[in-house]
């Protein structure tokens, strides 16, 4: 016995110094997608640089309503036709996950969106992609509100037929598919697991600041995580977050101002014009592709429904309302841990 | 006395010692394995932490492809502006000890000055009118930007 608990004794400094393998800082960079930078930093043995990349790759093109691209059944393709249109499986789950949270919202995020989407991203920021040149007029914004309600109508009584077997993906009726209100929190869910898969726990995920993974930092702490539009560098709000996902919307990402109305990217999907009573969201869960969409959700919706939701999706939120410029905190869920 | 009486009386004095006596170089060798490895993770621990206290933060400006500049921001102590030239307008950029803003621009969207400060890692600038990209660039990954 006493040989025993000395041998188990000496190995104990073994232990300690294999227990922490010497880990490299990587990182991954790429800009475009989904119309940001998408960063990924871990601290790991090798590089997971190819397998992330493949996936990127793939689901930016298989997600783009806009573009048909070779070789690719994607978004576009299943807008053209009111046909099932076979996809990938992980265009598939992410159509899927969408699908399910317009009824959990009761339409307050629904991805029959683009119609909608696309009529004011032409009249606020002169096309899918902002024209740097363009000024949108009350004329204009006038234009747009006459033709939206028909669009909103169009939207509520579209609907899909989803064949989980099959991997197909109908539409019934005119309206069209737009992921863009989940395509990023679905990317870094996916990005997460491939880390968590390698065994990674030292990382982060950042799909253009508004969705995020984290792991732990390198100390193994939390991550201090600041709210941008909550004030200057000092001032900003300022939330501990590890081993969760948050996702934040905010009008402030792109937004015109006219005839002092602030009309934003994040469309208001009960009156079908983007303008919406809280100008941000910052959400924290473990669930990031139902963060990405509940995060313009809340801003519609409001305080009571947010509450509702996250009790039913355990998650934890934070609403602000536009004060000069800068989001000023009006409701805050106690469990968020504030720096 | 008797081989055998000297034994019994060995074998009590044995008897009498307390456990720890009796065991005291066991008790020894378990302490100092005991402090060797707490010491090493102690000092694994303070290195990870000092690793966090001397991270540099550089501003890295870029232009398309190419580096226009490079600013030390944690050796920056009092504020200062830089003029740089984007594609179409100039740009003033802010300099203060480990951060840096756009503080005016030329380009019609103003997404660049509506960024404010920025301090983060993992948290760029970006003026696409103007093509200019400024990233921090530091080892310290912790702080982080939501928005």
């Amino acid at each position: 016995m006493k040989k025993k608990v000395f041998a188990f004794l000496f190995s104990l400094p073994l232990l300690a110094c294999n227990s922490n393998p010497e880990l490299e800082t990587f990182y991954y960079r790429e800009f475009g997608i989904f119309n940001s930078e998408f960063a990924v930093t871990y601290n790991a043995e090798k590089s997971l640089e190819e397998e992330i990349d493949t996936f990127l790759s793939a689901f930016t093109l298989e997600a783009d309503p806009y573009s048909q691209h070779k070789g690719v059944n994607g978004v576009y393709e299943i807008n053209q036709t009111n046909e099932p249109v076979e996809v990938s499986d992980d265009l598939y789950n992410a159509i899927d996950r969408a699908w399910t949270i317009k009824s959990e919202t009761e339409g307050y995020f629904n991805p029959l969106i683009f119609d909608l989407s696309s009529l004011w991203k032409k009249t606020l920021f002169g096309g899918i992609i902002p024209d740097p040149d363009y000024v949108p007029t009350s004329a204009k914004i006038d234009a747009a509100k006459i033709e939206a309600p028909a669009l909103l109508e169009e939207m509520n009584n579209g609907s899909l037929i989803l064949d989980a077997a099959k991997k197909t993906v109908q539409r019934v009726g005119s309206a069209k598919l737009d992921l863009g209100g989940i395509a990023k929190g679905y990317a870094v869910e996916k990005v997460d697991k491939i880390l968590k898969d390698h065994g990674i726990k030292e990382y982060l995920v950042n799909g253009g600041t508004s969705s995020l993974a984290f792991g732990v930092a390198e100390d193994g702490g939390p991550f201090r995580v600041r709210l941008k539009y909550t004030g200057d560098d000092e001032t900003s709000l300022r939330y501990y977050v590890k081993k969760a996902f948050t996702s934040t919307s905010a009008v402030y990402e792109q937004y015109r101002v006219v005839d002092g109305v602030t009309y934003s990217h994040v469309i208001n999907t009960v009156t079908g014009i983007p303008v919406t009573d809280y100008s941000m969201a910052f959400l924290e869960g473990e669930d990031s592709t139902r963060l990405d969409a509940y995060s313009t959700a809340c801003m519609i919706a409001g305080i009571d429904k947010t509450k509702s939701w996250e009790k039913a999706y355990n998650f934890k939120a934070a609403l602000f309302e536009d004060k000069d410029g800068l989001a000023e905190l009006v409701y805050e869920n106690s469990q968020l841990n504030k720096a | 006395m008797s081989e055998e009486k000297i034994d019994n009386a060995n074998q009590n004095e044995k008897k009498e010692k307390p456990f720890f006596l009796k065991h005291l170089f066991d008790f020894i060798v378990l302490v100092f394995l005991i402090a060797a490895t707490s010491s090493f993770y102690a000092i694994r621990a303070v290195q990870k932490a000092n690793m966090n206290k001397n991270d540099v933060l550089t501003a890295v400006v870029t232009f398309g492809n190419e580096e226009l500049a490079r600013y030390n921001l944690t050796e920056v102590t009092d504020y200062r502006e830089e003029k740089i030239h984007g594609k179409y307008t100039d740009m003033t950029l802010g300099l203060k000890h480990n951060a840096i803003a756009v503080v005016e621009s030329g380009c019609p969207g103003q997404e660049c000055v509506h960024q404010h400060w920025v301090s983060e890692v993992n948290h760029p600038i970006i003026c696409a009118y103007n093509l200019i990209y400024i990233e921090i660039i530091g080892s310290s990954w912790s702080d982080v930007v939501a928005g």
